[in-house]
């Protein structure tokens, strides 16, 4: 930022800590990249949300993630004229994804009077990945048609056993990754240097390192973070784990809670009692009050499998090694007994004594695991557990009194007052 | 000769359970098959009956624990199915990952039922991959090792090929019997042509060749008759119960051709039978599929598939069967329904087979007719 | 020639007697529908208003949900064909109508002869129908009839939830902190009034826009609604009578139709 005039610069907010305001400087930044890009006639991407950005990072190619710029939009309350929109003019059911459900209406209202605020540059062509879910691809086939833009796909082929990847799969995977540098060269017109592509692979797993290591500062306890803190900087990893701003963030994040640790503070306001598993995405439009509930009741988001679905470790240089990451690294593109291990072990890594799922309308493929799931996950923990009805961004399919009541039940539980076991 | 043929493939459509049960009495073996793109040739191959496992008209009681009520009726009935013992006797369950309900029905199978055990297997979406064929074929080869690991039958390459014969010739009747059928709906109403293809899910298919043949036969026997001047085709998973058909038939409809994957639409294409390696051609039979919600495809051509189909039998309307809940369906609706209602007078009926709206469809359905003919 | 047309709904019954195809003879209402004794009550109710014996009529057709079980019905007909047809007769300007049932919400678009060029009706969940509304009433304590007046002129309390079961603990939490009465009934209004304007939506709004069915006499959702859809909403004093003012036109046409003798 240039202040040379007597204007004063904006003072950030002194509660507002550097990291979070280095991550909105680089969100701001990543859109005004692709408004640059746009303006000097080069394409730019939207992606799925676990996307091998690697390959586009080395070309240059500018890419967005329309699931965050969802996310962002419901967690400000902004989210109801999208859903209007999406279903009443556009005809989508109710049923499908609230993140694809605004997406879509902003494809629709973007350049309308009344959504300047909303500055997310439209797409010339479409990365795919269905390691998230199935939904994201019958998604990207509408933007296709409707937009006329190509789609560039990365079939990660969901891992229905616990026997890894058989080699026939794996060189599906990994052809997947050379036909998408050819057809990226061929759509951008840029060559893809190799050892530009071996420095993004580098620097994704220093920057998967980093928030491993920011994550794992939850182990402390009490821990220096609430979980909802966490879930700010998961559009960082997103967006931009290929890039050196994020390791900048990252470690700043990383030395914030260290330090937090150290003066024996914490961003979690209350006295940690209890300390949550989180199961599933985030209750965006509800985040300050799933907080202020839990927190009465002591509890705080300790651990998150969520979160760990962008931490993919692979060997730079070892195309395979990444294919692979990106097959198994997504919560949802595991088997259920897989994610229930994965689950458990966290719970017991972190030394979490209960568990809350978000049962999100519309991630449906995490409340298949979830249902599926929890019956191994308390197997093998023995913690009590709840549930609640929500979404990741629809406002309106919850119920603050039905997640007061189960938090609250959940605690009495915690406190000893009545048998553990699963609450309804 | 016809209504014999034709009451035998109703009672087999209405009652799936009992032509199971005659089949394990009479000590054959027979293997669920989930849809949709199951490769049954591969069941059939190994000896087993194959036996298609579309859910039914059920309450969800066990299911709830472990598939949300948000996922489609046909996830949610199968799985109440197996967890509430309704498909033991069966030697095994295969199925496919085609959509997100599916992983949450092949995973609930996994934990929660273990007799019969379920075999999962992928299909690669990225189709026009080279290696996508090779991946398919050798998913299958993987499929037919965890058959005979799980019951000692092997599957070589000459009984490969004979049931692809088999099933072809199966694939040809069919395709007669639905030409015929659209021009003789004075026998064919909507829910003996449904039951016809139904049937088919659940018999073996050297007999289903059998009794549609002679069907056929019968019908060419007879002046064509029209029978309704309402002419529709359907698209979609499944068109529903049998009472949705009869529904039609009694608003004046004549369906006289679908793009609907539990009925006809699985015929439209036979499998290479000039390969050498027959897992191979099985293998190009899924990624030569198209106009599905449920394989990716860089131009989708599903509108453009039903609108010529709805020329080719003169049907001056389409009913889109939407299953509730089904995602692939849900995305899809709103701009295919643009694109056929661009051409042709388009209904939607939702599909749910656990609680059907029999009063909302019949209003919808008698509202449309009031629509055409005005 | 006279002719009868009766509107069995989920929770009334509604009965209109014509002359001619166009002159109303009488109608008449009971807040009793399918299973119960209110549509032979309303039937003995209009025939007597308008002075008549059920000789006299010379058809009968019958439309709503309980249409299948009247058996002197001559004529079965689908309530939104009728409410087409019943809307055409109230004002023949009307392109697009809204009817808000017990059951289902419909949104039809008609041609200037009031005949339906398409249609759209709700799925299966209660949000945006009567049924909603009438349970959202009894959380507030009062009858249907009170809540419009109640909401009238009031600011929406935000009732985000689209679900019945939902939006009820909503309103009770509101209620508990203290939220005027008022405010949430505006507030179901509109919540209403988004999901019935998304459906309109999705057909594509032509004006002139009329609303039909009980629900029409809620005037402040009907104001919302216009708000919503940028249009105004035409609503007829005999807005529930226009499903059986319609079956009625239709049994007149119908019969003519097909030259039956008149009595």
């Amino acid at each position: 930022m240039n202040a040379t005039s007597e204007q004063k610069a904006p003072r950030p907010a002194p509660e507002i800590p550097l990291s979070k305001q280095m991550a909105n400087q680089q969100s701001a930044d990543l859109i005004r990249a692709a408004k640059q890009a746009k303006a000097r006639g080069e394409k730019i991407a939207w992606a799925s949300a676990v996307f091998p950005q690697e390959i586009p990072e080395a070309l240059g190619m500018v890419v967005l993630y329309p699931e965050s710029f969802s996310a962002g939009v419901a967690a400000r309350k902004k989210a109801g004229p999208f859903l209007e929109e999406a279903e009443g003019t556009l005809g989508y059911s109710q049923d499908i994804c609230s993140y694809i459900r605004i997406n879509f209406a902003f494809g629709a209202l973007h350049d309308k009077e009344g959504f300047e605020e909303f500055e997310f540059p439209m797409p010339d062509c479409l990365l795919l990945c269905n390691n998230s879910c199935g939904q994201v691809m019958k998604w990207f086939e509408n933007l296709s048609e409707q937009l006329d833009i190509p789609i560039f796909f990365f079939d990660a082929v969901y891992n229905y056993d616990e026997d890894g990847i058989p080699d026939y799969r794996m060189r599906y995977l990994t052809d997947q990754l050379k036909q998408l540098m050819i057809d990226l060269e061929a759509f951008t017109g840029k060559k893809l240097d190799q050892e530009r592509f071996l420095d993004v692979q580098k620097r994704s797993q220093i920057n998967r390192e980093l928030f491993q290591q920011v994550v794992e500062k939850s182990l402390y306890k009490p821990s220096p973070a609430t979980g909802f803190d966490l879930y700010n900087y998961i559009s960082v990893m997103i967006t931009c784990r290929g890039k050196s701003s994020t390791t900048q963030i990252m470690t700043q994040l990383r030395d914030e809670m260290e330090a937090r640790h150290q003066a024996g503070t914490s961003s979690f306001r209350g006295e940690e009692r209890h300390r949550t598993y989180w199961s599933g995405i985030a209750c965006w439009p509800y985040l300050s009050h799933n907080m202020r509930t839990m927190k009465r009741s002591g509890m705080n988001i300790v651990a998150s499998g969520y979160v760990r679905s962008w931490m993919l470790e692979y060997e730079p240089g070892d195309l395979a090694s990444m294919a692979r990451a990106y097959a198994v690294s997504v919560a949802a593109n595991i088997s259920v007994p897989e994610y229930a291990q994965r689950s458990a072990d966290m719970i017991r890594e972190y030394g979490c004594d209960n568990m809350i799922c978000h049962n999100n309308r519309s991630c449906k493929i995490s409340a298949y695991n979830l249902d599926c799931g929890r019956h191994l996950i308390l197997e093998q923990t023995g913690v009590p557990c709840v549930s609640f009805d929500g979404d990741q961004s629809d406002y309106r399919v919850y119920s603050e009194a039905q997640f007061e009541t189960r938090i609250q039940g959940l605690e009495e539980i915690l406190e000893g007052k009545e048998e553990s076991g699963h609450v309804e | 000769m016809l209504n014999d043929a034709l009451q035998k493939l109703e009672e087999t459509a209405r009652s799936p359970k009992r032509a199971m049960e005659a089949y394990r009495q009479a000590g054959r073996p027979v293997a669920g098959c989930i849809p949709e793109y199951t490769p049954e040739v591969m069941v059939h191959a190994a000896g087993f009956i194959p036996f298609g496992l579309w859910g039914g008209e059920t309450t969800i009681m066990l299911a709830d624990s472990y598939i949300p009520t948000f996922a489609c009726s046909l996830v949610r009935s199968c799985a109440e199915y197996g967890l509430n013992g309704t498909y033991r006797g069966l030697s095994f369950i295969i199925a496919p990952i085609l959509c997100d309900a599916l992983k949450g029905c092949v995973q609930t199978f996994r934990v929660a039922v273990k007799d019969p055990p379920v075999l999962p297997f992928s299909l690669p979406q990225n189709r026009t991959l080279p290696s996508a064929a090779a991946f398919t074929a050798q998913e299958y080869r993987a499929l037919g090792e965890k058959i005979q690991k799980l019951t000692g039958a092997g599957i070589s390459g000459q009984a490969m090929r004979r049931s692809i014969r088999i099933y072809n010739e199966h694939s040809r009747a069919m395709r007669d019997f639905d030409r015929a059928a659209a021009e003789h709906t004075d026998v064919i109403g909507a829910r003996a042509r449904q039951a016809v293809f139904k049937s088919a899910w659940f018999m073996e298919k050297e007999e289903h060749t059998g009794l549609v043949r002679q069907i056929t036969r019968a019908l060419e026997e007879r002046p064509a008759c029209r029978k309704n001047p309402a002419r529709v085709v359907l698209t979609g998973v499944s068109a529903g119960s049998a009472a949705l058909m009869e529904l039609l038939e009694e608003e004046g409809f004549d369906v006289v051709g679908d793009h609907v994957y539990q009925d006809s639409w699985t015929y439209l294409h036979p499998i290479r039978e000039d390969l050498e390696d027959p897992v191979m051609a099985l293998a190009e039979h899924w990624i030569q599929v198209g106009g599905s919600c449920v394989a990716h495809e860089r131009r989708r051509s599903r509108s453009a598939a039903v609108l010529k189909l709805a020329k080719e039998r003169e049907a001056g309307a389409v009913v889109l069967c939407l299953m509730k809940f089904c995602d692939p369906e849900e995305y899809e609706a709103p701009l295919m329904l643009a694109e056929l209602k661009k051409s042709c007078p388009t209904l939607t009926l939702d599909i749910d087979q656990n609680s059907d709206n029999l009063e909302q469809l019949r209003t919808k359905i008698q509202t449309f007719r009031d629509v055409l003919d005005s | 020639m006279l002719t009868l047309g009766i509107d069995i709904g989920s929770a009334t019954s509604k009965v209109a007697v014509m002359r001619g195809g166009t002159v109303v003879l009488a109608t008449a209402l009971r807040r009793a529908g399918i299973g119960s004794d209110g549509p032979g009550a309303v039937l003995r109710d209009a025939l007597r208003l308008a002075g008549c014996q059920m000789e006299d009529i010379a058809a009968v057709a019958a439309t709503g949900y309980g249409r299948n079980m009247m058996e002197e019905a001559d004529y079965r007909i689908s309530e939104l064909s009728c409410h087409g047809r019943g809307a055409h007769f109230l004002a023949p300007e009307t392109r697009t109508l809204i009817d808000v049932g017990g059951q289902d919400a419909k949104v039809i678009r008609l041609d200037g002869r009031g005949r339906i060029m398409e249609f759209m009706m709700n799925d299966k969940c209660a949000a945006g129908t009567g049924r909603f509304l009438e349970v959202m009433a009894q959380v507030l304590g009062c009858g249907i009839q009170e809540f419009s007046g109640l909401a009238e002129g009031q600011e929406a309390a935000p009732i985000s939830s689209t679900c019945a079961v939902f939006a009820e603990t909503e309103v009770i939490s509101r209620l508990a902190a203290g939220t005027p009465r008022g405010s949430i009934a505006a507030g179901i209004n509109l919540s209403i009034a988004k999901r019935v304007g998304g459906l309109a939506m999705r057909m594509g709004v032509v004006p002139a826009v009329m609303m039909s069915g009980g629900v029409a006499q809620n005037a402040s959702l009907v104001d919302m609604l216009g708000r919503e859809l940028g249009a105004d909403i035409l609503v007829a004093k005999e807005c529930q009578f226009c499903g059986a003012l319609g079956a009625a036109l239709l049994a007149w046409e119908k019969t003519r139709a097909s030259g039956r003798k008149e009595p």
